[in-house]
């Protein structure tokens, strides 16, 4: 049974809607990427299914079960949601952050046991952070922060992670670190829902991508198969070409000045300076 | 030769002589100058404007009546009946008259007091002349102010005469004490205990009424002159002087004493005083005892009557 | 459902660090020690001298049997103790919605005074003072009332519109309502300048109170305030995290900004109602606890400021009432004078 199913959802924020009817579907130990244009509703649609967005359509369940049914901390067991700029609070040191992310396990005036401060130093450890667990938050590089943050994720013991581009700050290695520990947690067993910008990323970790074009999936399915030269022609209005080989080495061939927009943007005139694509 | 009185000529007259003419001549000239030049300067104002009962009825009393007076707030001394006549100017904080209304009288002097001091430059500007500081802030002052203000108005030996008239009845009032009850005597203000202190104007009409004011030795923080007569007391220390007699004089707010009255009757903790216990908590419906008046005999009076009943 | 990959694991060889750090401990202890002498001095000095057997007698005669003097008792008892127990209260108050302001709002700069409830407060003691002096009596219902009316109306107007509950928001409204208020009060002590003596005294702050049937009356509120703090300490740390982490732990994080906002406003319009406006210890205790403590976790510093706050307040008030005996200081230059220079000597050895 598929852990997340998210059918035909729609979202609209004020007057706006900025999601007209998206899918998405992710089974246990699989690391979906969810990848489009900006403003395509890529993230609406992560925090939607996070349950952090109301619908305004469709329906998104959880092993099956609503998501309206499913409130607060039952929820907060059952998925990790990892914001894009989380706030980095003064005077915390990591050790203290991740056991704040065992909170879901704790009634409300009871004390955190063994079993919590030993789940927090798991967490701490797959994540890698385990040599500064008592710097403060404030003192850590933004790939330190990044993998903090899946920390206190993991601390949440939940079986779905879901992370809004967590790679987009961060430097070459750091980059590469962070798909290490996500390909990584999906080996392990965990469904893993990523927003993603960087194709080739996406192309080299993901089971499955999920294509955003103007608030609909238009496409689902392997990286190779999804993310051919016509889709990123016809979505996000370039000329490229990925190159996988199978073994996590991937390539995006871009065409960087090529005008790839459709006919009815480009004008009279090829090479006419242009509008700005909606 | 004797008996034979010879006379002079005045060329033959010593020049002591002379030189005591010539000197006896430059003093009557210096006299003559000055008594002509002093009214000048001494003119008795004639419109006079006196802007606290203090003056207002001491000046009634020196027969000179002023063009205006302050409006009486029902809280204070009552204004002498010769007065009925004199215009009324409202006061409000804290420059006093409105100064317009009071330019237009063209007034000669303004007799004013520390409480509307904030007008006295805006009207010395507007070239009145201002005296602010002759309101006494003790009985033992209160000659020495009539005097003072007789002066100025030119009514000096009126101003004697009264000024002694006034002591001699406060010293009258102040005999045949036959107790000597301890007292406290406090301005009401929420539930702080604002006391009087020994160097105020109510606790020398406490001492001269034959009362002991408990906070007699208690010095005050600020000056004096600034109005430090008052101190923010302790309970503990009310408590522990345990007077027999609680006098709260209500500042400002007349129309509630009866409420004030319950209130500091059933204040908490003032309830184990002598005072409390024997039902010897007042509150005057005046504010007589916060300020100078010009018959301090019958306040006298009145405090030894209803308060201390000596 | 499930279980999750980590538990499947052997546990494996981590070291588990000490649940508490020494440091915090020992600021803990530091405070609490200074607490308790700021307690006795309180009990056993003051506006008049009371021998220390004496002092002993009143507090212990129901233990030992023997009886002090009526008079000291009275004072002891009837006095001093309820006025050590209010400043206690008041500190610990204050303190507490500092900190709970601070952490909700994510703002260093919150206090009691930038949601309105220090205005409201202030306008509903001049309303009797100034109104009414005849009815003191009703005085600290008042502030307290009007402290929660403005709290109140900070909450309807900020979470209505666009980014309800949101951070600026409240801040904003909260200087608009403390505003109206304020010059609501400036507006009656220029009607009632003849009063505006007992006014002036009120906003300096100061503990003298009725005794017992004051802190009576308002006790209750306070208690209340205390209890919703430490069950906001954690949820605070969720706060603390970021709105949508928070959300992702399965809190609401305008439904925990409502709470706390609730029961700063509590604590301060009780403290207001019971001492007058002491805006020092809800900008500056947390900040000091922060400093002493060199952690912001709303578990120590939630509690902590409560003691900090008790402390500072307690100790100000013996000065207040002994310096110029037996006539007294306002407390909150006391306090003030006490503390500013133990926060600048925290401040520069700031870790």
């Amino acid at each position: 049974m598929a852990v997340l199913e998210v059918h035909d959802a729609k979202v609209r924020i004020g007057d706006t809607e900025i999601l007209h009817s998206a899918d998405l579907a992710v089974d246990p130990g699989q690391l979906v990427a969810v990848v489009g244009p900006n403003g395509a509703g890529k993230s609406t649609l992560a925090r939607a299914a996070a349950g952090l967005q109301k619908l305004a359509g469709g329906s998104v369940r959880w092993y099956g079960e609503d998501i309206s049914k499913l409130r607060g901390r039952r929820l907060a067991r059952l998925r990790a949601f990892i914001p894009q700029r989380p706030r980095v609070p003064e005077g915390i040191v990591v050790r203290e952050a991740v056991l704040i992310g065992r909170s879901p396990h704790l009634r409300p005036l009871e004390r955190l046991g063994r079993g919590d401060r030993h789940a927090a130093e798991v967490a701490m450890e797959r994540a890698g952070v385990v040599e500064f667990a008592e710097r403060r938050l404030t003192t850590l590089s933004g790939g330190e922060l990044q993998r903090v943050q899946i920390a206190i994720g993991l601390a949440q013991e939940a079986p779905v992670l879901m992370a809004d581009e967590p790679t987009s700050a961060l430097d070459l290695g750091a980059t590469s670190a962070m798909a290490r520990l996500l390909r990584g947690l999906a080996d392990d067993g965990l469904a893993v829902v990523l927003v993603l910008h960087d194709l080739a990323l996406a192309a080299a970790i993901a089971d499955e991508v999920v294509v955003i074009s103007q608030g609909r999936s238009v496409a689902s399915g392997p990286p190779a198969e999804v993310l051919h030269a016509e889709r990123l022609r016809e979505v996000w209005h370039v000329g490229a070409d990925l190159e996988a080989d199978g073994t996590g080495r991937t390539a995006l061939h871009v065409r960087w000045l090529e005008d790839a927009r459709p006919v009815s943007d480009a004008g009279a005139a090829p090479g006419a300076p242009s509008a700005p694509p909606h | 030769m004797a008996g034979v009185t010879v006379r002079m000529p005045y060329a033959r007259r010593p020049a002591a002589l002379r030189v005591l003419v010539l000197a006896v001549l430059s003093i009557a000239t210096i006299v003559a100058v000055l008594a002509a030049a002093a009214p000048a300067r001494a003119q008795a104002p004639e419109r006079v404007v006196a802007l606290t009962p203090f003056t207002a009825n001491v000046l009634a009393q020196l027969g000179v009546t002023p063009i205006a007076v302050a409006e009486p707030a029902s809280t204070e001394e009552k204004l002498d009946p010769r007065l009925r006549s004199a215009r009324r100017l409202a006061m409000s904080h804290p420059n006093g008259p409105n100064l317009e209304q009071l330019v237009s009288l063209r007034p000669d002097a303004v007799f004013s007091s520390p409480v509307w001091r904030a007008g006295t430059p805006k009207m010395q500007q507007l070239g009145v002349r201002v005296y602010d500081s002759l309101d006494p802030q003790r009985l033992g002052t209160v000659p020495i102010g009539i005097k003072k203000i007789a002066k100025i108005v030119g009514k000096e030996a009126q101003g004697a005469a009264l000024a002694n008239r006034v002591q001699r009845e406060y010293r009258a009032a102040a005999r045949g004490v036959r107790k000597h009850p301890r007292v406290l005597l406090v301005m009401g203000l929420a539930q702080y205990t604002l006391a009087m202190l020994g160097n105020s104007w109510g606790g020398d009409i406490i001492e001269a009424a034959g009362g002991e004011l408990v906070t007699k030795n208690i010095k005050p923080i600020g000056r004096t002159s600034e109005g430090a007569v008052v101190g923010n007391l302790s309970n503990e220390a009310v408590v522990r002087m345990n007077p027999d007699v609680i006098i709260v004089v209500p500042h400002g707010a007349a129309d509630e004493v009866d409420t004030i009255a319950r209130y500091y009757r059933n204040f908490a903790p003032w309830r184990k005083t002598k005072a409390a216990r024997t039902g010897r908590i007042y509150v005057p419906t005046d504010d007589l005892l916060l300020q100078a008046t010009s018959d301090p005999a019958s306040l006298i009076r009145k405090v030894r009557r209803e308060y201390l009943k000596n | 459902m499930p279980a999750a990959a980590a538990t499947e694991r052997p546990a494996p060889e981590l070291p588990v660090a000490p649940r508490v750090s020494a440091r915090r401990v020992a600021v803990v202890i530091g405070i609490a020690v200074a607490l308790v002498a700021a307690v006795c001095a309180s009990l056993a000095l003051g506006s008049v001298k009371v021998p220390l057997d004496q002092v002993m007698d009143a507090m212990f005669g129901w233990l030992t049997g023997a009886e002090a003097r009526e008079i000291d008792r009275e004072i002891i008892l009837q006095l001093r103790l309820p006025r050590t127990v209010t400043a206690i209260a008041v500190g610990a108050s204050l303190g507490v919605a500092g900190a709970l302001l601070q952490g909700s709002l994510g703002n260093p700069l919150a206090s009691p005074d930038i949601v309105g409830v220090t205005g409201g407060a202030a306008f509903g003691a001049m309303l009797v003072i100034l109104l009414s002096p005849g009815h003191v009596a009703l005085l600290p219902l008042s502030a307290l009332t009007f402290g929660m009316v403005a709290a109140l109306l900070v909450l309807m107007i900020s979470w209505t519109g666009t980014n309800r509950g949101g951070v600026g928001r409240l801040i904003l409204s909260g200087i608009a309502i403390g505003a109206i208020f304020t010059a609501g009060t400036s507006m009656l002590m220029a009607l009632h300048p003849s009063r505006a003596p007992s006014a002036v005294m009120w906003l300096a702050g100061s503990l003298q109170t009725e005794g017992w049937p004051t802190i009576r009356s308002v006790a209750p509120y306070l208690v209340v305030g205390l209890i919703l703090a430490l069950a906001l300490m954690r949820p605070l740390n969720r706060l603390a995290l970021g709105d949508e982490v928070a959300a992702s732990l399965g809190t609401s994080p305008r439904l925990v900004r409502l709470v706390a906002i609730v029961a700063a406003a509590v604590l301060a319009s009780g403290s207001a109602a019971l001492a007058g406006l002491l805006g020092f210890l809800g900008i500056v205790i947390p900040h000091a606890v922060r400093l002493l403590g060199g952690t912001s976790n709303n578990t120590f510093v939630v509690p902590v400021s409560a003691l900090a706050g008790a402390t500072l307040l307690t100790a100000g008030d013996v000065v207040a009432r002994t310096l110029k005996a037996p006539l007294e200081l306002p407390v909150g230059p006391m306090m003030v004078a006490i503390g500013v220079p133990l926060f600048l000597w925290l401040l520069r050895r700031a870790v």
